[in-house]
């Protein structure tokens, strides 16, 4: 008896000090080289996509009708005051360099972003004269805090659903497959309107569209406020999002659930339990690559749906700016969207590389 | 007389699916006793690895029992159907708490599996040692642990390579895994690796090794050297024929559809054909005199090769096709390809005879009517 | 397989036609031996084109801003009835027509967005691939870049620095960004198919690479390109009805989508009165990309033998 205790304690002193060791190697091993590459080539790559969306944002204004310098000189029919018009001219042209030529312009505009973050003077009669990044920074956190919510949620739901119904499928839940699968059908800025009417025109659970979200303050009155408006874009999103996961996750686990380690774990006498689990993790795996694109995708989306839902984020600065045709506004909001997307990008890829030992540690591609 | 590991009665096992039902394996019956080398030899599609499947007790999603009986070191692992359609849902649940049961007592500690496709049997984005692990606590309940609570209830112990080990102690399990393994001719360092780090001829070992980590009375190894070069197949076959030396399994049911490779390994063989078993005979008499016809031409479309280079036989094929498992005939299954047929193969499936007066070798064809 | 060996079977004299009409030929055979449902489904579709594009010449139906009169009055803001199966708007506007025009563009627009995406996916999934080296690439670097190029925002910023969009331009955007995963999806499927033997053989026997492509690849990723024809065509309809209805689309009267629709009446939106105005057109959008997603699936499910067996 006690031969046995005193063994068990000399081993696990012996074994928390191997341990130790192990934890070091993998530590070691988790930030591998492979890694690191992986790191360094995807924020190459991001920094050359980000490159070439702030040279096409340099670009297309001044190739098609809309240019600054049109921009410029309609300063007069927008109904400014003139002291904020001759106030807007002369920081644009200083900023952007509009009377020099074309690469020193390109130069001054790569300037403005990177090194002081400045696009310029709003012209909207609300906020005339302030410079845009004041304006449109304090949007981002509402446009964020549906957009990211929303890509987790879908991802785990839209997946869960898809790999539940791939794993055994019965009726019923061939049934709830495809409601949820319609649901992913719907236009979503229609359906937003639907839903609007269901929740607060008929239920009025929340409240009307017409009245504003606050600005964001630490005060339990005001959150209570912002969050009461806040569900309903957020439900819109997750319905209509979670369809596209289901579909990949269903192929993904009929294509895992027949694959050989499955049946092999099976001959080794595992219980049904742990086969699915086993499954449902490796199906997830390949979907993750899906998320670059659904990011792009959410954000897309929400910035239509807060002009529908009039939720204070980027997508309405940014439409109200097409509205009146406000050229720094509008390169200002498109840069940090783009900004936002990269950023998102990157961080999934890493994510995805952080969970992949094939990815992780290198060897056979695929 | 030696021991009885291993009893297969009549049994039968469909796919069914969208294709309709395939009678792949259509009532077959044969004995494994302790110490046998089982062949089970056939051409692709007769039913081989189906068969194999269902000595398992969990027979792979489509692959449905049907009747028959499997009993294992005296442990029967099917109910039969009940003929009564309505008693189906009960029997339904019935067979599915055996086959659990069948899971946690027989499988890897009664029979070993091999299958067929080692190069995916892995799990891509697990470490061969949690695999392992997972293995350890799908059997024992409990996760082998590093450290332990230090009261005597928890120490469970299971007796792994033939060695007693209390199976929650982690590094206790690994050292007997890694001897485990290295008996095998593997190095212990592959435990640290991921399947795709190792290659092909490693993972079938490895799987090899899992599978009979608890020195199993019967592996059954379903066509384990069919994806893998000429020169791993050698040290693979080598492998098993170590693995009786060892005294780490007495018995193994080998399949395959390539005869040298078994005539090297084995000491009986059973002949299949579309479904059905054709021939049950010791290795050298289905080499050298093969009873049945499909038998017969089976071997003869082996090449062989005298030391000179000049072949040794002249190299035939059996012609037309095995016929379709969806409606197999009444008769004989090999009537249509048969050199030798006569009127009554075709309208009734010939009884087993033994030509040569004993119960080792058993033929099922008319031609050896007394 | 069937086909391959149609092919195969062809007689001499055949084989000389030009290489266009065989491969017109070969694509045909294999959508109607291959998909039988899908083909009902796309044929279905063709018909109902057709159906619209009549519907759409009659006289009565043919203007969808006509301003029609009961009497001397104006039809303003009716209910529906028999006349007016959708109800008139308060510009005495036939819902019901400005949604057959609009359904009608809705679907030419989706057809004109699938064409171009699908024509990028190929030229840049089997052509890179294909002729391998440096092409294959920069096929797959642009593939990468378009991929996580953020189209819609892209989309809305070239719109709104446009002062006259036409449809024709929307489509070009919006067709022009809705690829890069149709191509890749097609290009896994060309690299798997390069290895194979007869493309192989074909290769030896010296024919063109642009031959190849065309009647040994295409037929044979035919089944990709048509699942990317049918969800760019659900993209496209679906993107270019947000853009219009945030009023960032075609202003002119004259090519009308869903879209415009709902621009057009979004002064009704949500008005518990007048559901048959600005539930509509949603219902008819939801439809079409039903249709689509049938079609779809039923794709998935002949890539996939597993899903189709497992029922």
């Amino acid at each position: 008896m006690k031969s046995i205790e005193t063994n068990i304690l000399e081993e696990e002193d012996s074994q928390t000090k191997t341990s130790l060791i192990k934890q070091r190697t993998t530590t070691q091993k988790f930030i591998s080289n492979s890694f690191l590459r992986l790191v360094v080539t995807k924020l190459i790559f991001y920094f050359i996509i980000f490159f070439i969306a702030i040279s096409l944002a340099f670009l297309i204004p001044r190739l098609v009708p809309g240019n600054p310098l049109d921009y410029i000189n309609q300063l007069g029919s927008t109904g400014l005051p003139p002291s904020y018009q001759e106030q807007i001219r002369t920081y644009m042209e200083q900023l952007f360099g509009l009377d020099q030529p074309i690469w020193v312009q390109y130069w001054r505009f790569l300037e403005a972003f990177f090194l002081h973050g400045d696009f310029g003077l709003s012209i909207d009669l609300d906020t005339p004269g302030q410079p845009v990044m004041d304006l449109i920074l304090p949007t981002l956190p509402y446009t964020l805090m549906v957009a990211i919510p929303t890509l987790i949620i879908t991802f785990f739901l839209g997946n869960l659903i898809g790999a539940w119904v791939g794993y055994n499928e019965t009726k019923p839940r061939k049934v709830i497959y495809y409601i949820v699968l319609t649901m992913g059908a719907a236009p979503f800025y229609w359906f937003a309107y639907v839903l609007a009417t269901i929740f607060i025109t008929q239920l009025q659970l929340f409240p009307p569209l017409s009245t504003s979200v606050p600005n964001f303050a630490w005060d339990w009155a005001v959150l209570e406020q912002i969050f009461s408006h806040f569900w309903l874009p957020l439900i819109l999103l997750i319905m209509v999002n979670t369809g596209g996961w289901s579909t990949g996750a269903r192929s993904m686990m009929i294509y895992e659930r027949g694959s050989g380690y499955i049946l092999y774990s099976q001959k080794l006498g595992f219980k049904e339990s742990k086969l699915r689990k086993y499954a449902y993790r490796n199906s997830l795996l390949p979907q993750f690559t899906g998320l670059n694109m659904n990011f792009n995708n959410i954000i897309g989306q929400t910035l239509i749906l807060e002009v529908v839902l009039n939720w204070p984020g980027l997508g309405k600065v940014m439409i109200d700016a097409f509205s009146i045709n406000d050229y720094a506004m509008i390169i200002g909001t498109f840069v940090i969207v783009i900004f936002i997307i990269v950023i998102g990008n990157f961080l999934i890829d890493i994510s995805y590389g952080l969970l992949d030992p094939r990815i992780r540690i290198g060897g056979q591609e695929g | 007389m030696a021991e009885l590991v291993l009893k297969v009665e009549d049994i039968k096992g469909y796919y069914k699916g969208s294709f309709g039902t395939v009678h792949a394996v259509d009532g077959v019956t044969f004995d494994i006793y302790k110490g046998d080398i089982l062949a089970i030899a056939g051409e692709s599609g007769c039913g081989k690895s189906s068969l194999a499947e269902l000595l398992t007790g969990s027979p792979m999603p489509m692959l449905h029992y049907e009747s028959g009986q499997v009993t294992v070191n005296e442990i029967p692992i099917y109910i039969p159907k009940p003929e009564d359609k309505s008693k189906l849902g009960k029997w339904r649940k019935e067979q599915e708490k055996l086959s659990n049961q069948t899971r946690k007592d027989v499988l890897c500690k009664i029979i070993g599996y091999v299958p067929q496709s080692s190069q995916d049997s892995l799990n891509p984005v697990k470490k061969i040692r949690k695999f392992i692990l997972d293995v350890m606590k799908q059997r024992v309940g409990t996760k082998p642990k590093k450290q332990i609570k230090r009261s005597k209830e928890d120490i469970k112990y299971d007796t792994l390579d033939g060695q007693k080990v209390r199976i929650n102690f982690k590094e206790e399990v690994l050292t007997r895994v890694r001897e485990h393994l290295e008996k095998l001719g593997l190095s212990g360092d592959v435990l640290g690796r991921y399947p795709h780090e190792l290659s092909g001829g490693m993972k079938q070992r490895i799987v090899i090794g899992i599978s009979t980590l608890w020195n199993p009375l019967i592996l059954i190894a379903d066509e384990p050297t069919s994806a893998l070069d000429v020169t791993t197949q050698k040290i693979l076959i080598e492998t098993f024929m170590h693995l009786r030396e060892m005294g780490i399994v007495e018995t193994i049911v080998y399949i395959s559809h390539d005869i040298p490779t078994l005539a090297q390994i084995c000491n009986k063989c059973i002949v299949m054909y579309a479904g059905k078993l054709v021939e049950f005979n010791s290795m050298d008499n289905i080499i050298h005199s093969p009873l049945h016809p499909y038998s017969q031409g089976l071997i003869h479309s082996i090449a062989s090769f005298n030391p000179d280079g000049s072949a040794e036989t002249d190299l035939n094929s059996i012609p037309g096709r095995p016929p379709n498992l969806r409606d197999p005939p009444e008769g004989c299954r090999f009537y249509d390809r048969c050199n030798q047929r006569m009127d009554i193969c075709k309208e009734e499936y010939p009884p087993f005879f033994s030509p040569n007066g004993n119960d080792s070798s058993r033929v099922a064809c008319w031609l050896y009517k007394k | 397989m069937t086909f391959e060996k149609k092919i195969l079977l062809e007689k001499p004299e055949e084989q000389e036609r030009s290489s266009v009409s065989i491969m017109l030929r070969k694509v045909f055979q294999a959508i109607k031996l291959r998909y039988k449902t899908q083909f009902t489904l796309i044929m279905g579709l063709v018909v109902l084109v057709i159906i619209l594009e009549i519907l759409t010449k009659i006289p009565r139906l043919s203007d969808p801003f006509y301003s029609y009169k009961i009497g001397a009055s104006y039809a303003s803001n009716l209910p529906p009835s028999w006349d007016f199966w959708l109800g008139t708007d308060t510009g005495s506007h036939d819902i019901f027509v400005m949604i057959l025009h609009g359904t009608r563009n809705s679907i030419y627009f989706g057809i004109g967005c699938a064409l171009l995406s699908t024509t990028l996916a190929i030229l840049l999934g089997v052509f890179g691939p294909f002729v391998g080296g440096k092409a294959d690439t920069l096929s797959s670097f642009i593939t990468n870049i378009f991929m996580v190029f953020p189209q819609l925002p892209f989309i809305f910023f070239i719109a709104s620095l446009m002062k006259t969009r036409s449809w024709v331009t929307v489509m070009i955007i919006i067709g022009s960004f809705s690829w890069p995963w149709a191509a890749r999806s097609i290009r896994s499927q060309v690299l798997t198919l390069r290895e194979r033997n007869f493309i192989k053989v074909s290769k030896m026997s010296a024919l063109g690479n642009m031959r190849i492509a065309f009647s040994e690849v295409v037929p044979n990723v035919l089944t990709y390109i048509l699942l990317v024809f049918c969800i760019s065509f659900g993209i496209g309809i679906i993107t270019e009805a947000g853009i219009s209805m945030l009023g960032l689309g075609d202003q002119g009267q004259n090519f009308i989508t869903l879209g415009f629709v709902m621009w057009y009446h979004e002064p009704y939106n949500m008005s518990p009165h007048y559901y048959n105005i600005w539930i509509s057109p949603g219902i008819v959008l939801v439809l079409i990309y039903l249709v689509f997603f049938v079609i779809q699936s039923s794709f998935i499910n002949t890539f996939n033998p597993r899903t189709r067996e497992n029922k």
